[in-house]
């Protein structure tokens, strides 16, 4: 057992057991093993290919699921789950590029989403206090693809809120946006966290893990190369060698 | 959001007066167009929930209306039933061909949906043929008795009865796919369609939306299939013929996937197309498809999608002048849908 899973002395939220997926004979995660706690945001960065969104998408299983290993979330076996029910037990994702449902409204993309993760409010409630949260409720009848660059990220945000979530993974939410957008984006994170909702952030503006992630991790070629808080993560000399290609002159 | 089309009062009123007035207003041998016109509209409706809400390659449902048809006849020829009983049986058999016809494609995507679903109709033609104790075979079964209503006959005064339970049902389908459509597994459809991937990690089950759909649609095109046979009092091999295919997705395609009312407008336009173009003879065919491409490329989105996106535009300029205000959005650009929005995809 990997010592990140076994030394913890409370059950984890996700904990993820030498999980691994193969295409063809490239090794896309290779024994990756590592657990995230209740109420924490962690931080997931490493260098193009690593791997990264393929951990996610074996978490979620979205759109597979891990060829060995295993991952549990809040104690529960889920890496033989359907991707569907996943969802329904509280663990959401966003997507790299803006995935959305186009030709829907706003409000319908959360609503629809609402239903089917098992929401109760009949009434859309939840929907309308989602589109709060986020800060669009001014935009809930638009078209989901006429919608700005970072209203189109707060609504992925949006209709992962509904229904309970617990453990919310977002795949670049920063990509693409400006500065001015990056903080709006950072802001709303921290709210939601503070609101007690865990966090996993994949993210190439290392800025934006700064001021967000409790802890980070750094994958390379599928491996787990790092791990610890952000600044120690981010001045290691084998993460540098992964970005830069080598390492610094002493 | 744009309203539907019935959703003002005067809008119901207009639709039942003009249904009541259809034998008035259609006399003669055009009865026969316009009886024609409505039971292809409900097929290129019911079509359009796989194919276009649903955004699957479902070339079956030719052979969920030929099950139906089928159902019609073997059920009130053969067996003697009641032909209102024989209605429901095609409902039930049109759903469980829908369900049928699924299964082998869940795993697919794309043009292999098209082709497996394509063999379904084939399987149907061929399955005709080869139970002639049942089916006829390649006569046929005729005789199917028409529709009644106590001892007075549907079909008397040259199809008065039917023009009304026709342009009743039409009514009632769209009233139907419009529930449906605004309902939530309506918009799990289009969700599904717009992007799987994010779909399913918001808890949908493809598989379950995707047959469930089948089913309701096979449903209503077994019901179209039985009223269509009703009708004309024959059910033979024709029913599946690649015939019927190209000529429900001329109407879907000219029509519009993107809005209920698109194929049925569709389908009244091909029908009265392919009546006009009869002493053609297969060159109205050949006529037909060619128009059909031509739409695909350059209007993609089917008269329909042309006569809504120039409503909003109006609407558009409508409200600019009664403002007569700058434009006030901020930085980050909310689009025009935000202030005079767009109608979606479901009306």
């Amino acid at each position: 057992m990997d010592p990140l899973v076994s030394s913890a002395s409370t059950p984890a939220l996700l904990s993820i057991s030498n999980a691994s997926k193969i295409f063809g004979g490239f090794r896309a995660v290779d024994n990756v093993s590592l657990r995230v706690d209740e109420g924490e945001v962690l931080g997931i960065a490493g260098p193009n290919g690593a791997g990264k969104s393929t951990l996610f998408n074996l978490v979620s299983g979205v759109p597979f699921g891990p060829d060995g290993g295993s991952i549990h979330f809040d104690n529960q076996r889920i890496d033989r789950l359907p991707a569907h029910a996943i969802g329904r037990l509280g663990l959401r994702r966003t997507f790299q590029a803006e995935q959305l449902f186009a030709t829907l409204s706003v409000r319908d993309n959360v609503l629809v989403s609402a239903k089917y993760l098992g929401s109760g409010s009949r009434s859309g409630a939840d929907t309308d206090e989602a589109l709060e949260r986020v800060g669009l409720t001014g935009h809930s009848q638009a078209l989901a693809s006429d919608i700005p660059l970072l209203a189109k990220k707060k609504l992925m945000i949006a209709s992962a809120l509904v229904a309970k979530p617990r453990l919310l993974m977002l795949d670049e939410p920063a990509g693409g946006l400006n500065t001015d957008d990056q903080a709006e984006l950072v802001s709303l994170l921290r709210e939601l966290q503070g609101q007690g909702l865990t966090l996993i952030i994949i993210e190439h503006v290392l800025s934006v893990l700064r001021q967000l992630a409790h802890r980070m991790i750094i994958l390379s070629s599928g491996r787990l190369l790092a791990e610890g808080a952000p600044d120690e993560v981010l001045a290691n000399p084998l993460v540098l060698e992964a970005y830069l290609g080598k390492a610094p002159a002493a | 959001m744009m309203r539907n089309l019935l959703s003002r009062p005067g809008c119901w009123v207009l639709a039942v007066l003009v249904v009541a007035a259809l034998p008035f207003l259609v006399q003669g041998p055009l009865r026969i167009v316009a009886i024609s016109a409505l039971i292809y509209a409900m097929l290129a409706a019911s079509w359009n929930l796989t194919l276009g809400f649903g955004g699957i390659f479902n070339f079956a449902h030719v052979g969920f209306f030929g099950v139906g048809g089928y159902t019609m006849a073997v059920t009130s020829v053969s067996w003697q039933w009641n032909p209102w009983l024989s209605l429901i049986a095609a409902a039930l058999t049109g759903g469980i061909a829908g369900a049928l016809a699924y299964l082998p494609v869940v795993r697919m995507r794309g043009i292999y949906i098209a082709l497996i679903t394509f063999v379904f109709v084939q399987l149907c033609y061929y399955l005709v043929l080869a139970t002639p104790g049942l089916t006829g075979g390649s006569n046929g079964l005729s005789g199917v008795p028409a529709l009644r209503i106590g001892t007075l006959s549907l079909a008397a005064t040259t199809g008065q009865g039917y023009l009304w339970l026709l342009g009743a049902s039409l009514l009632a389908l769209y009233i139907l796919l419009q529930a449906v459509m605004n309902s939530g597994f309506g918009k799990s459809l289009i969700a599904l369609r717009d992007n799987e991937n994010l779909a399913v990690s918001r808890g949908m089950n493809r598989i379950r939306q995707q047959i469930l759909a089948f089913i309701l649609s096979g449903s209503i095109a077994g019901v179209t299939g039985a009223l269509y046979v009703s009708y004309f009092r024959v059910a033979d091999v024709t029913l599946f013929s690649f015939g019927f295919v190209t000529l429900g997705l001329s109407m879907i395609f000219l029509g519009g996937t993107g809005h209920i009312w698109g194929p049925m407008l569709g389908a009244l336009v091909v029908t009265l197309l392919d009546r006009q173009l009869t002493e053609l003879g297969s060159w109205r065919a050949i006529l037909i498809g060619f128009g059909t491409l031509v739409v695909l490329i350059f209007l993609p989105r089917g008269i329909a999608g042309v006569l809504v996106a120039a409503r909003s535009s109006l609407s558009r300029r409508r409200t600019r002048e009664r403002t007569e205000t700058p434009n006030t959005n901020n930085s980050r650009g909310l689009s025009p849908s935000e202030k005079e929005p767009e109608p979606t995809t479901t009306r």
